[in-house]
């Protein structure tokens, strides 16, 4: 369970993110949705504790993410500017992450099993390809097999297999009881993935709730829905 | 916190660094090999050759000088992390940031003295072979070289450690480079020629290396261009005590600094 109160960030003269309220719930998909700019990654940055608020709160599991007692076992993260050292194999990097989250290492040859990461474990990490990377950030998220996912466009640079694995494996995460937010552009993809979104524009709330209730006679797809409401064309 | 350490140990030593560590802690004890072999009788101007006190003293105090390389090492694995942006994993793996940079700077310090006692041992070594080559006798006894050798170790330690405080605070690698590379060979050497500088100059870190390395060269050039008094360093173990001083706040400040800055 993720949840916001009045959560803002203000960069200077820009404010990112503004009085932003909103729950994530247990045992479905949830997708975070907004135009480039809106805040999403920002909004993600601060449940992380890797920005202070301007104002307002975010929690995890009713805690700070900076008071949780052992973070990677609670939740696992992708963000979009992460990186690698570059000389460091894929096994390598998740080893040292292991190390530091006190995980196991045969709990690093199950996450590189899942992700595909295996494929590729013993080559340096600066060879790897987007979609490699992609997958190595996840695998390094899954180390500590937490109960909450918090994805910034997990799904960049995937090839449509990946894709197709990425979904099928998220909805199983959700259906385990797992707390997932993920966002994303795509809304296609978005349709077949979630159970809920929680759409923000210029920082702002626009709507949240489940996708079942957002879509309707006029609005019958996702994409009719995210553009009559963030004020695109129609 | 053991976690930590154990994870920034695997960190370094799945890297690069410690070979190219390894390289250039050779390449310092071989170049003062060299220098012995040469002998600061040859040097321009002529010192006091390899048998004199001063002569082995010189060219143990030119190992001293190197202790800066360690120091970029130091930052160079520090600020990697920003300029990688592993930064991102490392914090939300260890949300306290201190605990991470003081496993860093535990790491550091050891590795930091490994690289001093692989330097000191392979400068000793070949400091006593030149000797030998030459047929002369140094003019300091071997216990004291070794103890000198042994000052140069602990001096790169301290110095890894102010690296990796600088590149934390600094976080941008180049920059970091550039302020202690400028630092060490121009700012306090420049310093040196103001009026009054020598009476700040022993407390300075360079200067305290210098009176822990038992190094005087550079405070005796600079005395002599500017026509001034040479330098009064401190004496060796109160050398060590200001330069343990400077580590310890380098690493105070580079763990209290990031904790209020955003990660972005
Ligand atoms: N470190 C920063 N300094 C200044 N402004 C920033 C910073 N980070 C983000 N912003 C601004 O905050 C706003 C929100 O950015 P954010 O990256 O959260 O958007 P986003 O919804 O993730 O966009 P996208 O879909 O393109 O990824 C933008 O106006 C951006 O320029
Ligand atoms: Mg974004």
């Amino acid at each position: 369970m993720i949840e916001t109160r009045g959560l803002s960030k203000r960069f200077g003269a820009v404010t990112a993110v503004s009085e932003l309220t909103f729950t994530v719930a247990p045992g479905t998909v949830t997708a975070f949705l907004g135009p480039n700019g809106a805040g999403k990654t920002t909004t993600m940055r601060m449940i992380l504790g890797l920005l202070t608020p301007s104002a307002g709160s975010a929690t995890i599991n009713g805690r700070r993410y900076a008071d949780l007692r052992r973070p990677s076992s609670e939740v696992g993260a992708v963000l979009d500017d992460s990186g690698f050292h570059p000389s460091h194999t894929a096994h390598a990097h998740l080893r040292v992450y292991a190390c530091m989250g006190g995980h196991s290492r045969s709990r690093v040859a199950e996450v590189m099993e899942v992700t595909g990461v295996a494929a590729f474990a013993g080559r340096p990490t600066r060879t790897l390809s987007t979609g490699m990377r992609q997958r190595l950030h996840l695998a390094t998220a899954l180390l500590g097999d937490p109960r909450v996912l918090v994805l910034d466009e997990p799904g960049n640079g995937l090839d449509p297999e990946g894709i197709a694995w990425l979904r099928g494996f998220l909805r199983g995460l959700a259906g385990e009881g797992r707390t997932v937010l993920v966002s994303s552009h795509v809304l296609s993809e978005v349709e077949q993935l979630a159970g809920h979104v929680v759409m923000i524009r210029e920082g702002r709330l626009v709507t949240a709730g489940a996708v079942t209730g957002l879509i309707s006679a006029e609005r019958p797809t996702l994409e009719h829905v995210y553009l009559g409401l963030t004020g695109g064309a129609a | 916190m053991i976690a930590y350490v154990s994870a920034e140990w695997r960190r370094l030593f799945a890297s690069r660094l410690p070979l190219w560590g390894l390289v250039a802690a050779i390449g310092s004890g071989a170049l003062i090999g060299l220098l012995a072999l040469v002998g600061p009788e040859n040097f321009q101007p002529p010192l006091p050759g390899l048998e004199t006190e001063i002569g082995t003293r010189m060219v143990l105090g030119l190992l001293g000088m190197l202790a800066f390389v360690p120091a970029l090492l130091g930052t160079t694995a520090v600020a990697a992390e920003y300029r990688h942006r592993t930064i991102t994993a490392t914090a939300l793996f260890v949300p306290r940031r201190w605990a991470a940079l003081v496993a860093k700077l535990v790491v550091y310090a050891a590795a930091g003295l490994g690289y001093g006692l692989a330097t000191a041992a392979v400068a000793g070594s070949a400091l006593f072979a030149a000797a030998a080559v030459k047929g002369v006798v140094l003019g300091l006894p071997a216990t004291a070289v070794l103890a000198l050798l042994g000052r140069i170790a602990v001096a790169m330690a301290g110095y890894t450690l102010l690296g990796v405080a600088v590149g934390a605070l600094l976080r941008n690698q180049l920059a970091a480079l550039a302020v202690l590379g400028g630092y060490f060979y121009l700012v306090e050497t420049a310093l040196l020629a103001l009026p009054g500088a020598d009476l700040v100059y022993p407390y300075l870190p360079g200067g305290a290396a210098a009176a822990l390395t038992g190094f005087t060269y550079v405070a005796d050039a600079v005395a002599s261009q500017t026509g001034g008094a040479s330098v009064e360093l401190l004496p060796a173990s109160l050398g060590a005590a200001v330069l343990l001083g400077y580590t310890l706040l380098a690493a105070l400040v580079a763990v209290a600094v990031p904790l209020r800055r955003d990660i972005t």
